[in-house]
């Protein structure tokens, strides 16, 4: 069987698992992610995406495009992960495919949407999700399996990871953002590969297990700013965990656009930026300002300078 | 490489080229001295390589000869001015900006600068950059902005300050948005404001939407330093003063200030440099055009000079497919398109 899974939503840990774990219970099952490139059959065709982001309606093409080539298109309506709430956009992907699969006279119309509701606070939720995930893909035909799941990566299986990618370098910059922002080329306009090549290692966010940053973000938890986003508490916790740790030589928040949660957290990240006893160079990008890359570009390389010091001596 | 023959009397100098969007600025430095020898400023008119010819011209036919140790380009056409005369040298806006305020300012903690269609703040602190922001997909308040306005007024975007400074009753205009501004500025004309007043209310509004954009979140002390063409608009220094509350410099050169700092750059470059083969530009024939490479989805948009009608050089390659190609063995294009 083969199963599309857009590869935008491959950018959060838990669907990576799922797919490990899938692929693992049902060795017959093919995955297919499409390329991503927002370029796919659908490029010229106007759609519904609704009020979104780019980072959605690239997904809602993404997810188009697969359509036609598999037999189900897995697309769980995401409301909650690790007890914290993300982006209301994720529960509504599953109905904006759906809408315009049947608007649509294309081909893939027959193809069957998976959009199993994941709301996960802890691990019984967890488990209950895989097997409502694994039976509505498989439908009738329903084999006994194990809900023994292997267990998530360890805090100190991810530090020695993260040890090895910043091997080569010299420096580091955090480069702060959703998960989609930070690992999809398209989307952080090759951002990591440019400051690589420039010497500087990178680190994210995902580079950190979520709990940890989750516990520190909660430091900042306080009336009525309390980050109840999953996204947003996990910017908030790697810039926190970040700059009391790692000690990065500068620091980028890279968002698509500024919706309300990314508004507040750059607003956060600005305040909790100018009260850092060291002052670390700071850079705010917005994707949606950037139609070229040469302006993302001057941007990194004025920044490059500034970390390493703009002089006349 | 041929060294070519220099004269006993040539002067060594440096050399600055900034090719912005809207204008192309040169500045020659004394290599001993440090003084400014010679700048220019002309329209780009949408033709870069003509105006950077241009500048080769000037520089080539100065009686003083000179001799050009070292060349750097800044400005959004950098990376094809640093083709055209084969330098190696090419710096952003904002460090060749930081680099003019400082040497002219050396006490300066804060950069304001406006060109065509670039807006920046550069924010300085014991004498070191520490941050900095420029407009993005928003021109509002930049120079191209005040020449098309100046021309639907039916006057020469050079007399706008003095036509602010003699307005007593600045008129209300938007500043959030160009559009908006340019709406603003059409009923104020309709229902009789005079033009001093509706030039002083479009210096107010540019100001307030760049503090309020460029500018947010930004500490600005003095010294202030104001670069880039706009500063020649005495109406806009007058706004930043009021809105500021700080006094605003404008020094010699603010006009030519990216150009100055490229050749303080070029000026600075370590190691011997190769001969300068700028003025090749007015021997032989360039032209430049791009293709789409569909090597990959990435589809990037190759730019490729050509040198008497042979491609030599290519850019713009996220890959480095052309641009990284060894000499000789290119990959001219034709196969990707």
């Amino acid at each position: 069987m083969k199963i599309g899974l857009p590869i935008e939503l491959l950018s959060l840990e838990w669907v990576r698992r799922l797919q490990q774990d899938i692929t693992q219970l049902l060795p017959d099952v093919r995955f297919c992610h499409g390329s991503g490139s927002a370029r796919g059959g659908y490029q010229d065709i106007p759609l519904s995406e609704g009020d979104a982001c780019f980072p959605f309606k690239k997904m809602i093409r993404t997810a188009m495009a697969l359509l036609p080539e598999v037999d189900r298109l897995l697309i769980p309506r995401l409301v909650r992960l690790d007890g914290h709430l993300l982006c209301p956009n994720f529960r509504a992907f599953p109905d904006l495919v759906a809408l315009n699969r049947d608007r649509l006279a294309g081909p893939g119309k027959e193809t069957a949407i998976i959009d199993t509701v994941v709301e996960i606070s802890n691990r019984t939720d967890e488990e209950r999700v895989r097997v409502e995930l694994i039976q509505a893909l498989l439908g009738n035909s329903v084999p006994t399996f194990s809900t023994e799941f292997p267990k998530p990566e360890s805090a100190d299986d991810r530090a020695a990871k993260l040890t090895a990618k910043l091997g080569p370098y010299a420096k580091s910059i955090a480069l702060i953002g959703r998960a989609y922002m930070v690992q999809d080329p398209h989307l952080n306009m090759g951002i990591p590969a440019i400051l690589n090549g420039q010497g500087y290692g990178v680190i994210t966010p995902q580079d950190i297990d979520f709990p940890t940053l989750d516990q520190v973000a909660t430091r900042n938890d306080y009336y009525a700013k309390t980050m109840y986003w999953r996204g947003a508490r996990e910017c908030l916790g790697a810039f926190m965990h970040l700059t009391e740790g790692f000690e990065p030589a500068g620091i980028i928040y890279l968002l698509s656009f500024n919706c309300g949660v990314d508004a507040l957290v750059r607003i956060e990240l600005m305040s909790l930026h100018k009260k850092l006893d060291k002052k670390i160079p700071m850079m705010v990008l917005v994707g949606d300002e950037h139609s070229q890359r040469e302006h993302v570009f001057t941007r990194l390389e004025a920044f490059l300078d500034v970390i390493d010091g703009i002089t006349t001596s | 490489m041929e060294s070519p023959l220099v004269s006993p009397k040539a002067v060594p100098v440096y050399l600055g080229i900034d090719v912005g969007s809207v204008t192309t600025k040169m500045v020659v430095l004394a290599a001993d001295s440090g003084a400014v020898l010679d700048h220019v400023y002309l329209r780009t008119n949408g033709d870069p390589i003509r105006s950077i010819r241009q500048v080769m011209a000037r520089i080539e036919g100065d009686p003083r000869e000179f001799q050009v140790l070292a060349a750097a380009t800044t400005g959004s056409g950098r990376m094809l001015a640093a083709k055209l005369i084969g330098t190696d040298l090419v710096k952003n806006e904002i460090t060749t900006h930081t680099l003019a305020a400082l040497t002219i300012a050396p006490d300066a903690q804060t950069i304001i600068e406006i060109g065509g269609q670039d807006s920046k703040i550069i924010i300085v602190r014991e004498r070191m950059a520490i941050d900095f922001n420029m407009n993005t997909v928003c021109a509002a308040g930049t120079g191209s902005f005040l020449d098309q306005q100046a021309g639907r007024l039916g006057m020469r975007v050079e007399d706008m300050g003095e036509m602010a400074l003699a307005s007593e009753s600045p008129a209300s205009i938007s500043g959030r948005c160009t559009v908006f501004a340019e709406t603003d500025m059409i009923h104020k004309q309709q229902i009789g404001v005079g033009r001093n007043d509706i030039v002083a209310g479009l210096c107010q509004s540019l100001v307030r939407n760049y503090l309020a954009t460029v500018g947010r979140g930004k500490q600005i002390l003095a010294p202030v330093v104001f670069q880039g063409g706009v500063a020649a608009n005495k109406g806009i220094v007058r706004e930043f003063e009021k809105q500021t509350g700080h006094a605003i410099e404008v020094f010699p050169y603010y006009g030519v200030a990216g150009a100055y700092g490229a050749a303080i750059y070029a000026s600075k470059a370590p190691g011997e440099r190769p001969p300068f083969q700028g003025f090749e530009l007015l021997k032989r024939d360039f032209t430049v055009d791009s293709f789409t490479c569909r090597k990959c989805e990435e589809e990037c948009t190759v730019l490729r000079l050509h040198r008497d009608a042979k491609a030599v050089s290519f850019w713009n390659d996220r890959c480095g497919r052309y641009s990284e190609a060894k000499k000789g063995n290119h990959d001219n294009g034709d196969t990707a398109i």
